[in-house]
């Protein structure tokens, strides 16, 4: 027993001189991981500040002399926010050139520079290669860290005007573009330290953005080896690029179409020299250019010629973004900007409300607990800011016109006055939305405004549905009707995509207003890939679905009848109207604008005739946002939360644990 | 023992099989095809295009998406089977009669028109078959019988069907001679491209794109598509999805992600760190206090304190842990009341800037309450193990002699009554190798966490099948492993059994 006891006492001894070492060392390294981070910084700034000396060197540009906007050399012109001055103004709107002056003066005037921007992302971006690769979050970043050839002014989204195309013109019969590009932007020189090895040496070198690039972005869309999936669509009329010079580049499109203009004026061109070049800088073999575009090494880092340069990814946690200094236009204010990943909703709402990021978006239902019925929460003691926004999107429920129940336009018609539009609006989505007319967005000039919304009305209904021949012949409460000589009741159901509460609701209160029409109705949530399968093989009486919109009047994806007979074609409602195909097809050739919105509105109109689908309503999102974000717009079209305009006096920032 | 475990092992390799076969054919027959287009993330469709078909082809190559699953038999497809499908798209694109008034020549009586299902299958079976139907489709567009619809359909099907596979195309390097095969099958592949029948094309100009161009070049190419005995037999097993699937996980390659285009093993590489440190925490913890815990409750047993103890776990027991979750967040992390720890994640962002300490203060802290959601529900299991455990040893002989001999009580519980007792609960832990690295979904969810879980979550809404398999695979193995630990561990703490 003494043995094992004077043992125990050693032991413990031992452990307790261990652990006291273990802590003093802990102590040390910290206090040194601390100088060497601090260091670290500080050589980092050095290198950065040579840099920046270096590539201005480069350049050509004089570093000590300042020279103010309107000087002699406008290329210097300094950039800060507030002080910038397009050095091409004076070519905007001159012999031919379709870009106009700016209307929207996205940057203040006299912004507070610095801080982060942080805000949350619902999935990691399956890479950054834009063409490739189409989803929402992706799309919003190439916004930032990627420049158009020309933008849509957010003011006025029917006037383009110049990024980095300081000219474009146009031959009268729309086939021929030709592009000149700004002299003197530089793609973005990477930052992320996995890139900063010796062996990637070759990509820091500055290049300038030329119209080569151009012609290799272009091309990479037409190459039949490359996913381009649903963007080639657009493309699909365009015959080649033919560069001039160094600068300017012609596009060349085989027939007159409206949208190959948007098409060519709204590309973001990718780096040629990157995206033709193996990781180590060797070139890639032109017959595997394309299968290796679809996963380029160089998707993971994202290089543009944005107003923001890609910093770094950590899959699952976040995206960093810091200022491109080097940009060619009026920077931004905001210093640094941070994507976290967050896939919970609630998530996105608790970091809102503890401080962690600065600006999300709110569901309905937690627009109501929050806002509408929160008694004390951070929203309604104004510590957190926020305003109603509309989305660019509407939803609606489709019928299958091939289905014999759905065949007559008086049925379709009484099933959208059945629909208690207004009512579930206002009390499932606490009023976060306008009905819906037709396929436009409400406020766009082509929504007709003299069409008017069916009212809710089941006697209405009834009686269109009595015309229409379906009566309860045998009293068992469901309206029959004989059809080829065989008697079918009027029973259906519905896929719903997701299973959003609010959405089950509303078809809820749908099935009940239905039941007391003598309608049977079920619907059954689904989710995408086998609700997508039901809809290509047609298998399938009516289906809940959602456009996203855009600002571009092109119906023919969705509504022509050839994309009916298409196999997985877009117009799942089996839309088929002779005049409906004659406006689609003259839009496309069309470009006088008032005689655009004529043709529009009268497809509005047929449509609200018709009711395909029943329209339901286009939604809105209550953005949320702290009160330091300041100069918070959010666009109307997309990217609707283009952080540009925003501002962040880095000193009412919270600081880090 | 050592024959013993040899012997486990060579039986491990079977098995890991079929459950591979299993884990691939459920898979590979469940509903819904991975492809490009997704439901977007606010919900919105995406459009599906119809000159994507290309790169669709090239996706399903590349996936081996376009071979059957198991077993395959391509060359002895007969050129009616082909014809077959071509005819019925054919069917599909003609005008449907009008019920009144005029009908075109071409017209087909409403309820003839296939339906759109058989389109798609027939549309993608014809593209499937791939190269092996080359010599059909030219003999179809050749036959002058044929309407000029279904020939055209065939030589527009050649041109990608004819299209030959490129080599090591993702491999970093290529050697010289795959470049030059490349290089030389690139060149075929553009000039059998811009053979295609255009809907202008006049009967003539089609008849001399045929003979002219198609036919002499499959004269010329015919040593492709003829297959001998042995050819036939190894492409009957081994040119299948599963065949090749397998070949390359014996070779430790689980592929890439449908998704994002990565190697899946790395993608699992970078969230193992989250799900193992998750678990391992929440399991060591769970085991720390609730062992104790048993105990003690074994000791008292029956004593008001047992039953307030044993109340209290199986009300935790009891609580759903996403509930519970949700209320810590709402309590402690908004300042309503407390504000004390971080909403999730799982340290903090831009860690390059903290040192170490810094940092694993960071990861305890963000850590916290995931760890508590997850460990209290096990604390009621595992404790009642413990204390089962050593209730059934307390009463033995061995401890009445221990503490006849005078042994102190302490000594007596901790050294023979818990030693002894703890067998069961020791082997529970071979068990929980799979659970370490198969992450908590709820858990990972809520606390926005990207763990394991999440992953194979997410995997399975997107159909990412490599990325499944190879979760599953390795969760299978581990099992496996753990069966096996658990079972020599009974060896080695029991000495009473042995497996010799």
């Amino acid at each position: 027993m003494p043995r094992t006891f004077q043992a125990t006492i050693a032991l413990i001894v031992t452990l307790a001189a261990i652990g006291l070492l273990t802590i003093v060392n802990v102590w040390q390294t910290d206090q040194t991981e601390e100088k060497l981070i601090l260091l670290t910084q500080e050589v980092e700034k050095l290198n950065a500040s040579q840099r920046d000396i270096q590539s201005q060197l480069k350049r050509g540009i004089a570093v000590s002399g300042h020279v103010n906007a309107g000087g002699q050399n406008p290329a210097a012109g300094s950039n800060l926010a507030g002080q910038w001055v397009d050095p091409y103004a004076t070519e905007l709107g001159k012999g031919g050139n379709i870009l106009k002056a700016p209307k929207d003066n996205l940057i203040a005037d006299d912004p507070v520079e610095g801080g982060t921007l942080r805000e949350a992302i619902s999935s990691d971006p399956k890479g950054f290669n834009w063409l490739t690769e189409s989803s929402v979050d992706v799309a919003n970043l190439q916004a930032i860290v990627h420049s158009q050839f020309a933008r849509r002014d957010f003011e006025d989204p029917d006037s383009y005007v110049p990024e980095l195309a300081y000219k474009i013109e146009v031959t009268p019969d729309y086939k021929e573009y030709t592009f000149h590009l700004r002299k003197g932007v530089y793609w973005q020189v990477p930052a992320h330290p996995e890139l900063s090895s010796e062996k990637m040496a070759w990509l820091r070198e500055p290049r300038e953005l030329t119209a080569e690039d151009a012609k290799f972005t272009f091309d990479m869309i037409k190459n039949s080896q490359v996913e381009a999936g649903s963007l080639r669509n657009y493309f699909e009329d365009m015959d080649r690029v033919e560069v001039i010079d160094k600068y300017t580049f012609k596009v060349i499109w085989k027939k007159k179409t409206y949208q190959s203009m948007s098409a060519t004026l709204l590309l973001y061109p990718l780096p040629k020299w990157l995206f033709t070049k193996n990781e180590d800088g060797s070139d890639i073999p032109a017959a595997t250019l394309g299968l290796k575009f679809n996963n380029h090494w160089a998707a993971t880092y994202p290089i543009g010629t944005g107003p923001y340069k890609f910093d770094k990814f950590e899959k699952g946690v976040g995206i960093w973004l810091e200022r491109n200094e080097d940009y060619w236009g009026e920077k931004p204010p905001i210093e640094k900007i941070e994507l976290l990943i967050v896939k919970d909703n609630e998530q996105r709402l608790l970091k809102v409300k503890a401080d962690e990021i600065d600006f999300t978006t709110l569901s309905a239902s937690q627009y109501n607990t929050e806002i509408l019925k929160g008694k004390d929460t951070p929203f309604t003691r104004d510590e957190i800011n926020h305003r109603i926004i509309d989305r660019f999107a509407y939803y609606y429920i489709g019928w299958n016109a091939d289905n014999p129940l759905f065949e007559d336009k008086m049925v379709r018609r009484a099933l959208t006055y059945a629909f208690n539009r207004q009512q579930i609006v206002d009390n499932v989505f606490f009023e976060l939305g306008t009905v819906q007319t037709g396929p436009f967005y409400y406020k766009h000039p082509a929504n007709d405004p003299s069409v008017k919304a069916y009212p809710f009305d089941l006697a209405a209904a009834g009686k269109m549905l009595d015309e229409a021949g379906w009566k309860d012949s045998d009293g068992d409460g469901t309206r029959d009707k004989v059809i080829n000589g065989e008697k079918k009741d009027f029973k259906f159901q519905i896929l719903a995509y997701g299973n959003s509460p609010e959405w089950a609701s509303a078809l809820s209160i749908y099935k009940e207003d239905l039941r007391k029409l003598g309608v049977a109705m079920d619907f059954s949530p689904l989710d995408w890939p086998t609700m997508q399968k039901k809809m290509d093989e047609k298998k399938f009486d009516a289906y809940t679905g959602g456009w996203g919109l855009s600002w571009e009047v092109d119906p023919y994806q969705i509504w022509h009848s050839s994309q009916a007979d298409e196999p997985k074609g877009s117009n799942k409602a089996a839309f088929r109207n002779k005049r409906a195909d004659e406006i689609i097809e003259k839009l496309r050739v069309t470009f006088d604008p008032d005689e655009r919105i004529k043709l529009a509105q009268e497809f509005h109109r047929i449509l609200h005739e018709e009711q395909p689908y029943t329209f339901f309503f286009s939604p809105q999102t209550v953005a949320v946002w702290q009160p330091r974000l300041e100069n918070f717009q959010v666009q109307s079209i997309r990217p609707q939360f283009y952080p540009l305009p925003w501002y962040i006096d880095p000193d009412k920032q919270p600081k880090k644990k | 023992m050592t024959t013993y475990i040899i012997k486990r092992i060579f039986l491990m390799i079977p098995t890991l099989l079929m459950i591979a076969l299993i884990i691939f054919m459920v898979l590979n027959l469940a509903p819904g095809r991975p492809g490009k287009t997704q439901a977007s993330a606010d919900g919105m469709q995406n459009s599906e295009s119809t000159e994507a078909r290309e790169s669709y082809r090239i996706f399903k190559e590349q996936f081996n998406f376009d071979k059957p699953i198991l077993f395959n038999s391509r060359f002895a497809l007969t050129q009616e089977e082909v014809k077959q499908r071509l005819v019925l798209r054919e069917e599909f694109l003609r005008p449907v009669c009008p019920e009144t008034g005029e009908r075109p020549a071409n017209c087909l009586v409403a309820d003839e028109k296939p339906s759109s299902a058989d389109v798609i299958r027939a549309v993608e079976k014809v593209e499937d078959w791939g190269s092996y139907i080359v010599p059909h489709l030219v003999a179809i567009a050749a036959d002058k019988s044929n309407s000029m619809q279904v020939r055209k359909l065939a030589v527009s099907n050649l041109t990608g069907n004819a299209q030959r596979r490129l080599k090591s195309v993702y491999g970093q390097k290529p050697t010289d001679e795959e470049r030059a095969f490349n290089n030389e099958a690139q060149a075929e592949n553009e000039l059998l491209r811009s053979w295609r029948p255009t809907q202008e094309m006049t009967e003539q100009e089609f008849d001399e794109l045929v003979s002219q161009k198609w036919q002499p070049w499959l004269q010329e190419n015919i040593s492709r598509y003829t297959y001998s005995g042995s050819d036939k037999v190894s492409i009957f097993f081994t040119d299948t999805r599963f065949a090749r699937y397998m070949w390359n996980v014996i070779r430790l390659d689980f592929g890439v992600s449908h998704v994002d285009k990565k190697p899946v093993i790395e993608t699992i590489g970078g969230k193992l760190k989250y799900s193992i440190t998750l678990s391992l925490l929440s399991i060591l913890l769970a085991y720390f206090i609730s062992v104790p815990l048993g105990v003690w409750s074994a000791y008292r047993q029956g004593s008001r304190a047992d039953q307030i103890v044993t109340l209290l776990l199986f009300m935790l027991y009891s609580l759903p842990s996403f509930f519970v979750a949700v209320v810590v967040l709402e309590l402690f992390t908004v300042g309503e009341p407390f504000k004390i720890f971080p909403t999730g994640g799982f340290g903090d962002a831009g860690s390059a800037t903290m040192t170490t300490l810094e940092q694993f203060q960071s990861i305890v802290w963000h850590l916290t309450l995931p760890i508590l959601c997850m460990t209290y529900r096990g604390l009621a299991s595992l404790s009642r193990y413990a204390r089962t455990g050593v209730l059934d040893v307390i009463r033995a002989d061995y401890i009445r002699t221990a503490r006849a001999k005078g042994l102190g009580e302490g000594m007596v519980i901790v050294k023979h009554a818990v030693r002894n007792g703890m067998i069961p609960i020791l082997t529970l832990l071979g068990s929980l190798l799979p659970v370490l690295i198969g992450g908590s979904v709820i858990i990972e969810v809520i606390f926005n966490i990207p763990g394991m879980g999440l992953y194979l979550f997410e995997s399975i809404l997107a159909r990412d099948y490599n990325a499944i398999m190879a979760v599953l695979l390795i969760s299978s193995l581990l099992t496996l492993v753990g069966l096996l630990v658990s079972d020599l561990s009974y060896a080695v703490v029991d000495p009473r059994i042995s497996f010799d």
